[in-house]
């Protein structure tokens, strides 16, 4: 592999890296709201 | 450093990611929830509303649920698009309700001490049945003043220590104690027993012990329902009585909306006006509300239950009917 394939391997596969966090931080951040219990469900 | 064309692949692919994260967000906040309960140092330290709050916006759903699937709406899996909103302000004193004036000699102070059906979930705080009881008392010709000692989701030993800090505090008269008996876990009726002891033992009067009604679409509540009142008084004693709203709510829902029979191994919704079917399903042997009776609400708006709108809380016609009824129950104590 040269060595700008390889450099642009890891800037790119690094984007997609924190393009993934930045996902799973959407899917588990939630809005915070645990004080209620689960029967009076609040969006 | 040179930029090469991967520098800008690998810019562009972290700038998309950034500006749709920003934008989940930012279309998230619009329909978030604020907080509006937390601990309260003077009430022991436990749960209770915010004070001060001004509008503060809460978003829930408009029918009945499972709540996993409000956890999946938060976290942006699913969607609920039958939902209602509402805004919640309180007083200085954590009280969903105007500012309180010092007691005037001779009127009698009431508080309603319950969990988010007396807080008034769903409902603004002039539609609330602690307001429309307040009235009523007045134009039945009393002098009484009745607060709004209601907290979302307060266990009972957030009631009770209610009662404890505040009630001395507030120069408290009566004492309705109005919430369904939490299951086992959660203190069962030994907890609302020893609560509505902790109140007794602070107020001149006995407390009222009042069950608010049970939603057609409850299903833990129809079954321990009928139990609830009956295993709080066994504690308390002989001469204490329960009030359970739930038959009389019923009997003002009339054979009107939908209603959940439960029979045969199956959970059917029922149209009461026209009888007829909307599905039937294999009945669980417990826990929440089927997925296909909350996507038959979700789909057809029509679909609803009389005066309670999310399987647990009246809406503003209900509350009239909570308010009459139990003004009816307050009215020979004063």
């Amino acid at each position: 592999m040269s060595g700008e394939r390889r450099e642009a391997l890891w800037w790119i596969g690094g984007a997609c890296i924190a393009a993934l966090l930045l996902g799973g931080w959407l899917l588990f951040t939630a809005p915070a709201f645990d004080e209620l219990a689960t029967r009076y469900s609040v969006l | 450093m040179k930029l090469r064309w991967y520098h800008a692949v690998a810019g562009g692919i972290t700038l998309l990611a950034a500006a749709t994260a920003a934008g989940v967000q930012w279309s998230r906040s619009r329909e978030r929830s604020d907080i509006v309960i937390g601990p309260w140092a003077e009430m022991e330290n436990r749960s209770w509303n915010l004070a001060d709050l001004n509008d503060a916006r809460v978003v829930v759903p408009d029918r009945p649920h499972d709540p996993a699937e409000a956890d999946a709406h938060r976290r942006g899996s699913a969607r609920m698009e039958r939902v209602r909103r509402f805004t919640v302000s309180t007083n200085a004193d954590h009280l969903r309700m105007g500012p309180l004036a010092a007691k005037p000699a001779g009127r009698i102070r009431i508080a309603a001490v319950g969990d988010s059906v007396t807080f008034g979930w769903g409902v603004r705080p002039e539609e609330s049945w602690v307001t429309l009881l307040d009235a009523e008392l007045r134009r039945r010709g009393h002098d009484v003043e009745v607060l709004n000692a209601g907290s979302p989701g307060a266990p009972t030993a957030s009631m009770a220590a209610w009662c404890r800090t505040q009630v001395p505090r507030l120069q408290v008269d009566r004492v309705l104690w109005i919430r369904r008996v939490p299951p086992p876990h959660m203190g069962g009726a030994r907890s609302v027993a020893d609560g509505i002891r902790a109140c007794a033992a602070v107020v001149q009067a006995r407390p009222l012990f009042i069950l608010p009604p049970v939603s057609r679409f409850d299903l833990h509540g129809r079954e321990a329902g009928p139990r609830e009142g009956g295993d709080v008084t066994a504690l308390l004693g002989a001469d204490w009585a329960s009030h359970d709203l739930t038959e009389p709510f019923r009997a003002a829902q009339g054979e009107r909306g939908e209603d959940l029979v439960i029979g045969a191994g199956k959970l059917s919704v029922l149209d009461l006006e026209s009888k007829a079917t909307w599905l039937s399903v294999a009945a669980p042997a417990q826990g929440p509300l089927p997925t296909a009776i909350s996507e038959l609400f979700e789909r057809e708006p029509e679909v609803a239950e009389v005066l309670m709108y999310d399987g647990g809380h009246p809406d503003a016609a209900g509350s009239v009917v909570m308010a009459a009824l139990i003004a009816d129950l307050v009215e020979p104590t004063l």
